[in-house]
């Protein structure tokens, strides 16, 4: 094995410890793993399926093989884009792999190949099924299904290697703000916000559409976006001409531009990689004297709760991750607060809803009585609790030697949870009873549902975390998106919510409002007992942080 | 007589089958400057972490001022200060938000927080950073974060693990003034160090752990006799290493 095949099973072996992780279990965890993947790319294989089928309904056939290597295109950038710092740059082991006797063009070319690979593998699962409803539509000989098999090989290695590139721009640039992570935190929060509401307003506008027009509707803005594909990434468009029409130049133009721009990416980076190391790790700073030191003084408490509001607004996946719920739940009172829980479920924004005004009207009260389970979801996303003690990671010798009790520790981490969750749960209630569109004991029952699954999840969550801390992560994601009471919150959550909102639904229909009235404040009381039991029962003792 | 500050007695440490420490037992004074020396894996960090609460013990008790780390910890943490061996501190805090985070753990008043971070930044070359997120920093100035942040409640033991690696000579030379004035105004420092001649030159008493055994224990003059300190632990090393080869 050379030094290349060396460099990248390092990283493959990297890779694989920080999925499956240490200890015991590894075996389990690993299976575990492999299923999930194997689920998800299902899910998505069956869904692109679906998806080329339905332009192949809709005549668009055509157009398949273009979007075809822009989504495969696509899903390699996003993957570059996240991973690359880490993989290319941003390296713990950087100064390791910087000593080695390898030539640099070597350990940059082993870095690049992981994300390329990864790439590859992203364009075959996104790219394959979209074929396969193209072919079968479309009689083609070997030549086409060659080009087809070729493009979704190569197709995402160009802009793969550009993502990366401008990844390493992003991560020098921000390295020199000093709140780099707040600022990116707030915009990627409000791109999610105008995701949410951009696709509900769509779904909106498509509703008021009968049928022929929303097959027109869809038919246009499908030819429309494959002329713009081809406009803005014209590899695409020379693919799909090799694939359609069998043409050679365009081959030959994909070929040659996709390994032009990779190996003139590869070169930059070599030229660059040196600097890399450094550049990322560089921080904005701000001169600082004595006279600077101000001596606010917090209790003990206090002084905690602040240090995970910090940790919050400064680690832009676990902000992400644990608060989108919270700016969810804002989002979703806004809009009852505007137009209303009948106006909401007519006017089609909430996907796969249709309903008239009748029927609307008539439904309202079981509906509302649902309603606060939504609220009560937001809320079990939004467990900022669930990974902070193993977020303490390398820094958990401060905790553990610190003189604090146990229940200090954790309970200053469940209440910065509670205050954040509050908050939201606090302005979602304001704006429910300000706009009086819902009825006031709906809209309390929304802040009872949310807060006591809030309350009951994090107690539980934080709980788990606190028995079996994870400080050996090798990532924040690890157990920020992949940890186990983080699993167990939201899919403990999802499960509860989407429950009793069907109970709700059905006790205000057959039992009556009282009824309904009674789970919605029975449940959420259930669960933050048993949240706040099993907290208390975890740290009913002086024992140390540890 | 006054009680010791630090006291370690018949403390043991497993960790599943296998002994790391065995049945060890010292004692620290007030005024004592105490040098733990073992060669790499000898149990070392094992015996600090548990003094300082950060591990619990398998057997024997540790007390710190008279209170016992396993059952009173709280009481037993407010009377110490911790340095690890690496200084890992919260990257998304500055230097001085971190200082002032330990200060509101241990209670220091404004005013004293104040003229102590003033002062032991000062010292240790600091200040310019406090302003610049920890996770900015060096090896070297995260420990001498660290440093600055045991010392704000002024400590009646100060354990350290390793205190000297990667500090420049500058730095060293005032941690080395730092732990003979936490000494002479009585209060008591316990540290590890592979720096030999260091310990023997700032340590009034110095003990030595072979494979979690304690070899070696009382002040330094009596240790080393007429050798070095250096000599001393080779002998001891290497009588171990005869001994298990002779078995």
């Amino acid at each position: 094995m050379g030094d290349f095949g060396r460099l990248v099973a390092l990283q493959a072996r990297s890779l694989a410890w920080g999925l499956v992780g240490r200890g015991h279990g590894g075996r389990a965890r690993a299976l575990g793993v492999a299923l999930g993947a194997l689920a998800l790319s299902g899910l998505a294989v069956a869904y692109l399926y679906l998806t080329g089928s339905g332009l192949v309904a809709l005549g668009l056939a055509q157009a398949i093989p273009a979007l075809a290597a822009l989504a495969g295109s696509l899903a390699g950038v996003a993957f570059a884009f996240m991973k690359a710092n880490g993989t290319l740059f941003g390296l713990r082991d950087y100064d390791f792999v910087a000593a080695l006797p390898v030539p640099t063009a070597v350990v940059v070319l082993a870095r690049m190949a992981t994300l390329l690979g990864s790439g590859v593998a992203l364009s075959l699962i996104v790219s394959a099924p979209l074929y396969v409803a193209y072919f079968g539509a479309v009689p083609a000989g070997a030549q086409a299904l060659a080009c087809a098999v070729l493009g979704t090989l190569v197709a995402p290695l160009a802009p793969v290697a550009v993502a990366s590139l401008a990844a390493f721009g992003v991560s020098a640039a921000a390295a020199r703000f000093r709140h780099a992570g707040v600022a990116y935190l707030v915009l990627s929060l409000a791109l999610v916000v105008a995701i949410v509401v951009g696709s509900a307003v769509l779904g909106a506008e498509a509703g008021d559409m009968d049928a022929d027009a929303l097959v027109a509707a869809a038919g246009g803005a499908a030819a429309l976006l494959s002329s713009s594909v081809e406009a803005a990434y014209p590899p695409a468009a020379w693919l799909a001409a090799a694939v359609t029409h069998g043409s050679w130049a365009g081959l030959a133009a994909f070929l040659g531009t996709s390994a032009l721009v990779c190996a003139a990416t590869a070169a930059l980076v070599t030229r660059l990689y040196p600097r890399m190391g450094g550049t990322v790790s560089v921080r904005g700073g701000r001169s600082f004297s004595a006279s600077g030191i101000r001596g606010r003084v917090a209790s003990p408490l206090g002084a905690l709760v602040i240090k995970e509001l910090r940790r919050v607004a400064t680690l832009p996946t676990y902000a992400l991750n644990c608060c989108v719920g919270l700016v969810l739940m804002v989002v979703l009172a806004a809009a009852l607060g505007v137009v209303g829980l009948e106006g909401l479920l007519t006017s089609g924004a909430i996907d796969g809803v249709d309903v008239t005004a009748e029927q609307a009207a008539a439904i309202s009260v079981p509906v509302c009585a649902a309603l606060p389970w939504a609220f009560g979801f937001c809320a079990a996303m939004s467990l900022t609790a669930a990974p902070s003690v193993s977020l303490e990671g390398r820094s958990a010798w401060v905790m553990a030697s610190l003189p604090l009790a146990r229940r200090t520790v954790l309970g200053a981490k469940l209440l910065a949870n509670l205050v954040l969750g509050g908050a939201a749960i606090a302005v979602s209630t304001a704006v429910l009873l300000a706009c009086g569109r819902v009825g006031v004991t709906c809209a309390l029952e929304c802040a009872v549902v949310a807060t006591g699954m809030l309350a009951g999840l994090s107690g539980l969550t934080i709980t788990l975390d606190a028995r079996r801390p994870n400080f050996g992560f090798s990532s924040p994601n690890e157990v920020v998106k992949r940890g186990f009471p983080m699993m167990v919150g939201v899919m403990g959550g999802l499960v509860v919510s989407f429950g009793c909102a069907f109970a709700a639904f059905l006790a205000s229909s057959s039992l009556g409002q009282l009824a309904a009235d009674a789970l919605n404040v029975g449940v959420p009381a259930l669960v933050a007992v048993a949240g706040m039991a099993a907290f208390l029962r975890e740290t009913n003792d002086e024992h140390v942080y540890a | 007589m006054a009680r010791p500050i630090l006291e370690v007695e018949h403390f043991t440490k497993r960790y599943g089958d296998k002994v790391a420490v065995r049945d060890v037992s010292l004692t620290v004074e007030a005024g004592d400057i105490l040098g733990f020396i073992g060669h790499n894996g000898a149990g070392k960090t094992t015996l600090i972490r548990s003094v300082v609460g950060a591990q619990p013990a398998s057997g024997g008790q540790v007390r710190v001022c008279g209170a016992d780390v396993a059952r009173e910890p709280v009481a037993a943490k407010r009377r110490l200060a911790y340095v690890p061996d690496n200084p890992d501190v919260y990257e998304f805090m500055t230097g001085i938000q971190y200082l002032d985070f330990m200060a509101d753990v241990f209670g220091v008043d404004a005013a004293t927080r104040r003229a102590r971070i003033a002062e032991l930044a000062e010292r240790l070359e600091l200040t310019s950073a406090l302003g610049d997120l920890a996770g900015s920093y060096s090896h070297g100035m995260r420990q001498k974060l660290v440093l600055v942040g045991a010392l704000l409640h002024d400590p009646d033991l100060l354990v350290l693990d390793e205190p000297f690696v990667g500090l420049d000579p500058a730095a060293s030379h005032e941690l080395k003034a730092l732990l003979r004035e936490r000494a002479e105004a009585g209060g008591a420092v316990f540290f590890s160090s592979h720096v030999l001649e260091v310990v023997e030159r700032l340590c009034d008493r110095v003990a030595v752990i072979r494979a979690g055994e304690l070899v070696a224990l009382g002040p330094t003059d009596e240790v080393c006799g007429s050798e070095s300190l250096e000599d001393v632990f080779l002998e001891l090393v290497e009588g171990s290493r005869d001994e298990r080869g002779g078995r």
